[in-house]
């Protein structure tokens, strides 16, 4: 499988949120430490884009993207996170189910002929 | 918008032909109908299943001349080039492996693949070079017998597509895993063409493929494979070692220009196995899709061209 390109989530005044191809997130406070970081995190996916070879299609990379459009994903119900404890950032974090996206694959279209195994 | 057409289907090559054509001309019945004469020629000249048929006659005694049918001796010379082209990947003598391995009568030994997914390479054995003789209609085919069920399909179809090209706008010629398309389609869009799902044929195809004035063939192991005193075979033989070929690969589907060159480059490049059929396919620049042993799907830039539709991983 192919991992999620790193990319930074939002910038917000002194403080910049990041999510690297792992899925792990961090957010930085502080102007002077967010630019080169977000500058590094957005330099990275753009080297990991480009690190595809284009020339060579693995099972992966030929599979069909998910759609995109907002028509056909939809946001799965995600279930309430219980309210963590008090100074507990992370384990609040953590308690809240990522949503994952629905979608519904595209039905193979009519054929006129299928190629296969024949007699012989 | 719906065009007119004329379907013909019948049985031939243990497989069932089916020839179509798109707004037909008044002279396409007659054209129809030689196209099927030629598929049913091809089929009674070069038949191994049958031991009277000129083929087996001529392999009964395969380093003497033998006078045989017109397109029989047409088919052991294309046979021939497909083997000076392939560099021997595509041999037709692999016959003599094919009855010490149990496949001596057409028939479907399975629905699904049997399948090694951890196969034993087998060693490399000497070969002579391939050197029949041609003169006409004479020919000497060497000093084994040899097997024309694979080209012959394709040259059938490259042939009976020939008689159809005057027959209407657009035409189909589909002997099951070998089929060519020409001019538009009775959709007035592009001819589609699923690639079967080897552990589901009958369901949705894996890819489909827009394969417009394209020639298509698959090599598959799904009914022809089988375990012969615990261990698995199949009837894509690699020449070089003489044992089933293609370890890892369970079909191989290429898109083309010729039916007949078609067939014989799934054969060669379904024998390269799952390791090298991607590199030997680019290549070649050729336009293949394979499926390998634990169900993944491969393919090159100019079939991913080629697709308007792939199974989703949650169907596959």
């Amino acid at each position: 499988m192919v991992a999620p390109a790193p990319r930074v989530v939002t910038t917000k005044g002194t403080s910049v949120k990041t999510t690297d191809r792992h899925g792990s997130r961090a957010t930085w406070r502080s102007i002077a430490v967010a630019a080169p970081i977000a500058a590094v995190t957005f330099l990275g996916s753009v080297a990991w884009a480009t690190s595809v070879n284009p020339n060579t299609t693995s099972t992966a990379a030929v599979a069909p993207a998910a759609p995109a459009a907002p028509a056909q994903a939809t946001a799965q119900a995600t279930t309430p996170a219980a309210p963590a404890a008090p100074g507990t950032h992370k384990a609040k974090r953590r308690a809240v189910p990522k949503p994952q996206p629905v979608y519904t694959p595209a039905p193979a279209p009519q054929v006129h002929a299928v190629t296969g195994a024949s007699g012989g | 918008m719906a065009r007119g057409e004329l379907v013909e289907s019948f049985t031939s090559m243990a497989s069932t032909i089916t020839m179509r054509v798109v707004d037909p001309t008044d002279g396409a019945p007659q054209a129809i109908a030689e196209a099927r004469r030629i598929v049913e020629d091809v089929a009674a000249a070069c038949t191994r299943f049958d031991p009277t048929s000129p083929l087996m006659r001529a392999n009964a005694a395969p380093d003497a001349w033998h006078i045989v049918p017109g397109v029989c001796a047409d088919a052991i010379a294309a046979a021939h080039a497909a083997y000076l082209a392939t560099d021997g990947r595509f041999d037709p003598r692999v016959l003599t492996q094919l009855q010490r391995d149990g496949y001596v009568t057409s028939r479907d030994f399975t629905d699904v693949p049997v399948v090694d997914k951890h196969p034993v390479p087998a060693p490399v054995i000497e070969r002579t070079p391939w050197e029949p003789g041609f003169d006409g209609r004479r020919v000497r085919i060497g000093a084994e017998p040899i097997d024309l069920g694979g080209i012959g399909k394709g040259l059938a179809v490259r042939w009976a597509a020939e008689a159809l090209r005057d027959a209407g706008a657009g035409i189909l010629v589909d002997a099951g895993g070998d089929l060519v398309t020409r001019g538009v389609s009775p959709d007035d869009g592009p001819w589609l063409i699923g690639v079967e799902n080897p552990w589901e044929a009958t369901g949705d195809p894996l890819v489909v493929i827009d394969a417009t004035d394209a020639a298509v063939a698959t090599s598959s192991i799904r009914l022809r494979s089988w375990q012969q005193a615990g261990r698995v075979r199949h009837h894509l033989i690699d020449p070089r070692t003489g044992e089933p070929g293609g370890a890892g690969l369970v079909s191989v589907t290429v898109i083309g220009t010729d039916p007949s060159d078609a067939e014989v480059w799934t054969k060669a490049l379904f024998l390269e196995g799952a390791a090298g059929i991607e590199r030997a396919a680019i290549a070649r620049r050729m336009s293949a899709v394979w499926v390998d042993a634990f169900g993944g799907i491969g393919m090159t830039p100019g079939a991913q061209a080629r697709i308007v539709w792939q199974v989703s991983h949650a169907d596959h």
